[in-house]
């Protein structure tokens, strides 16, 4: 469904006072694919490229080299229906939703601009969204400040299933949230996957989130590939260092078990 | 909204409302003089007494209020009008086009604004419709400079981008997801802007620079009284009182619709 | 003496419209010297008020009652002042963002030296400096020398974390508060900051409160873990596991992580926390409770035996 090949993208970045500008490559040749209808993640501490990577493939920012293949064909977002294929959902609920739009309206923008619908078929398709993603009809007159985080993110998640997507690129989608709203939002995207065979690039810094998620897994370190392939492998065993040193940080896991008193 | 809000759109609706309705709310002619009712103090019949040609303060003072309220509003428009325009094209292209533009702001804002006031009006001659053309020439490089930061910042904001991925065309983007969230700040300038200008309209006529007698506007009607300032109090504290209480409910409305604008004050 | 002595604490928000929020209902807890105890629950559940109200941090809209004895000291109705001798010297808070605790115009050297000026009133500039670059030591930092020259904005969240931790600790505190304190920060990280954490604990002596809503994390930190919901303690002993929990939703708490072990079905909690505003005599987990029975609703249950069910899982201790 999507392979990506060597892809590389680095940033300017200009110092304030300092008059030197220096080059910092987030990603430095990068190759993985995700399997049509599979959950790929994408883990890796800040700095690593995840988030650079997971822009790219949803055409937010253009690579320097590289290329991105979806279905094969070299990836393309200059036609409304090419865009629509590929969708991306925000780490950032608030800042992604426009402050001035209700949610009824910031729902019916996708489906109005993308499909020619009546008044009553928009109504309609306002509605199965919300339905589709736990929302209560009553939360569509309901700006996104006077949502909760959960709520907010179901929204940011509707408003991107509203295209029909084919690929799903979710950045770090539930980490600003708290632990039960959290495992709601996962059980959600895992439903999505199963339930319309969604195709999900999955970006997170938790690695409980990927056991529990994907089948396929990315480990970036520092804009290249330390690790790749099935999670259940890549976790029995892990190949490299950092891998490890990843896996027995996680609170919870049996490295981790010390016991202060 | 807040009481803040509330309170300034209420004094300032009425001050508005007075000048609106001028011609109804007093049966005496702003220019007529009576001579053998010169400097009469406030009494039933002139309510703030006459000035020193024997004319009604109070008409004056209404027909006063029409002046330097339009002043006010029309000369912010002028400087809305050129600033958000000039703002919103540099905020929105950046790169060469923002620096022609803030390079020019810049320029505009090395001359001082008196001098610059007074060149023009030497070339203009002083009139009502060049004073509001002069506040207006010289005020907007504020708010070009707000606006073209809000614009370079709600620019980078994620919503932003989630409209691009919807695939939506560049003006849409800009006429459904930017302008609507910065023209809070716009509002806010606007009623502090008002108010600038009606001091600024003031300061000028009092200098006799700007609306010229016998036409009255709060500000030269001060300037006549100042001569008889130890005798006819009232021909100062009255049109002293009037623009204090303009440019206060402006500034109190402002206070207001900024709190009103800034999300994080109103989630509270 | 208890380290940490809460008595009938109740914190209550005033709104806009004169509604009012019950943040905090009837608190009683008291924490030994050098015992750690972690405070655990979702966000809304009132457990930075409780953390702030050690420390009488309060926003300035909220009403206090009851009371609050740091280390022998009464913190509530007490002016600023008065809790000088209190915040930093009794007992020192780090927060969930260490990027924003610090001051971005200064320098470490600077902000941690202008604590130990006002508190400890060393004023030699070398004694000043040597412990300074102590302190960072102790919180873990290597090449102390480059962090006590740097400006917050050069170092990474780890770095700034452990420097919060050594500001935090320069007035030499028995008590160390801890509100989410590795909630922002990369696993690794994570893990780095916890064992400075153990570590500190136990060179010092500390009495350790940690808020997090990780129950895991709050396992590897503490062996008493308060569970907090709507307010109140539903659960308060020494849990380790779900099968440790006699409070439904600390099982709930524990099962809705994902594993890393095993793969398993998602857990869930229904529903969301209540609404505050408002409170009624029936048990507040009891709409997202599957244990839920007529007796639950009808009647709020009080803290026995630590804990806040009609029906608590029996379990073997």
């Amino acid at each position: 469904m999507l392979k990506v090949i060597n892809l590389k993208k680095s940033y300017n970045i200009t110092g304030l006072y300092d008059h030197g500008s220096h080059t910092v490559k987030a990603v430095d040749g990068v190759d993985f694919s995700v399997k049509k209808g599979s959950i790929t993640a994408l883990v890796g501490e800040s700095g690593s490229g995840k988030s650079t990577i997971a822009r790219c493939v949803a055409g937010l920012e253009t690579p320097d080299s590289g290329e991105i293949l979806i279905d094969g064909m070299k990836s393309d977002y200059s036609t409304k229906e090419k865009r629509r294929r590929v969708q991306y959902i925000f780490q950032d609920t608030l800042g992604s939703l426009n402050p001035r739009m209700r949610v009824g309206e910031a729902l019916a923008e996708p489906l109005k601009y993308h499909f020619e619908l009546t008044a009553a078929a928009l109504r309609d398709g306002v509605a199965d969204v919300m339905l589709s993603t736990g929302l209560r009809p009553e939360l569509s007159s309901k700006y996104p400040h006077e949502l909760s985080g959960g709520q907010r993110q179901r929204v940011v998640i509707a408003r991107a299933l509203a295209m029909k997507p084919q690929f799903l690129v979710a950045d770090e989608p539930v980490s600003s949230l708290d632990v039960s709203v959290q495992a709601q939002i996962l059980k959600l995207f895992s439903t999505l996957n199963e339930v319309s065979g969604t195709t999900m690039l999955f970006i997170t810094h938790d690695l409980r989130v990927v056991r529990s998620l994907a089948q396929d897994v990315v480990v970036l370190q520092s804009g290249r590939v330390a690790e790749y392939g099935q999670v259940e492998a890549v976790f029995a065993s892990p190949k490299t260092v950092y891998t490890r040193t990843l896996l027995d940080s996680i609170p919870g896991a049996p490295a981790a078990k010390k016991k202060g008193g | 909204m807040n009481k803040m809000a509330i309170t300034g759109s209420i004094i300032a609706g009425l001050l508005v409302l007075t000048a609106i309705c001028a011609p109804q709310l007093t049966s005496y002619d702003y220019k007529a003089q009576e001579i053998s009712q010169r400097l009469q103090p406030p009494s039933g019949s002139h309510l703030f007494g006459t000035d020193e040609l024997g004319r009604d303060v109070f008409s004056r003072m209404i027909y006063g209020a029409r002046t330097s309220i339009s002043v006010g509003l029309i000369a912010v428009f002028l400087a809305v009008l050129i600033g958000v325009g000039l703002g919103a094209i540099a905020g929105f292209f950046g790169g060469w086009i923002d620096n022609v533009i803030m390079r020019f702001v810049d320029i505009v804002l090395t001359i001082p604004t008196l001098f610059l006031i007074l060149m023009l009006i030497v070339f203009l001659g002083p009139s009502i419709t060049n004073v509001m053309i002069i506040i207006g020439l010289t005020s907007w490089t504020d708010i070009a400079r707000i606006i073209r930061a809000e614009v370079m910042s709600v620019k980078k904001l994620a919503y932003v981008d989630a409209a691009r991925l919807i695939g939506l065309r560049r003006r849409d983007i800009i006429r459904r997801h930017i302008l609507p969230n910065i023209m809070g700040p716009v509002f806010v300038y606007m009623t502090f802007g008002i108010s600038g200008a009606i001091l600024m309209e003031s300061g000028l006529s009092f200098l006799g620079l700007g609306v010229q007698p016998p036409h009255p506007s709060w500000g030269n009607i001060l300037t006549g009284g100042k001569d008889y300032i130890e005798s006819a109090w009232w021909l100062v504290l009255y049109p002293g009182a009037a623009i204090f209480t303009a440019v206060f409910s402006f500034n109190l409305l402002g206070e207001g619709l900024r709190d009103y604008f800034n999300p994080k004050l109103r989630k509270e | 003496m208890n380290a940490i002595k809460v008595k009938d604490l109740n914190v209550t928000y005033r709104l806009d419209r004169g509604e009012r929020l019950y943040a905090i209902r009837g608190i009683d807890l008291s924490v030994e010297q050098g015992e750690s105890v972690a405070i655990a629950g979702e966000s809304g559940c009132g457990k930075t008020t409780l953390a702030h109200a050690l420390l009488n941090l309060l926003a300035r809209n909220s009403e206090p009652s009851g009371s609050v004895v740091i280390d022998g000291e009464e913190v509530l109705g007490r002016s600023n002042r008065e809790l000088e001798k209190v915040r930093g010297v009794k007992a020192g808070m780090i927060f969930q963002d260490p990027g924003a605790s610090l001051n971005p115009l200064f320098t470490v050297k600077e902000q941690v030296e202008e604590t130990l000026k006002v508190h400890l009133r060393i004023m030699n500039k070398d004694e000043l400096e040597d412990k300074g670059l102590k302190l960072l030591e102790e919180a873990g930092i290597a090449d102390n020398r480059r962090v006590y020259g740097s400006y917050p904005h050069q170092l990474s969240g780890g770095l700034q974390q452990r420097v919060m931790t050594a500001i935090a600790l320069s007035c030499g505190p028995k008590i160390l508060i801890a509100d989410e304190p590795t909630t922002a920060l990369d696993v690794t990280v994570q893990a780095q900051i916890v064992s400075m954490l153990i570590r500190l604990k136990r060179e010092r002596g500390l009495t350790l409160v940690l808020i997090t809503h990780d129950l895991h994390l709050a396992c590897m930190l503490c062996k008493r873990i308060i569970v907090m919901y709507a307010g109140q303690i539903v659960e308060d002993g020494e849990v380790n596991s779900a099968e440790d929990a006699r409070h439904p939703y600390t099982r709930a708490l524990f099962e809705i992580i994902p594993d890393i072990s095993f793969k398993k079905e998602f857990k869930v909690i229904p529903g969301s926390v209540p609404d505050l505003k408002k409170v009624e005599n029936k048990c507040s987990y009891c709409d997202r409770c599957p244990n839920a029975a007529q007796k639950c609703r009808e009647e709020a249950p009080g803290l026995t035996d630590g804990v806040r069910c009609w029906y608590p899982y029996e379990v073997k201790r």
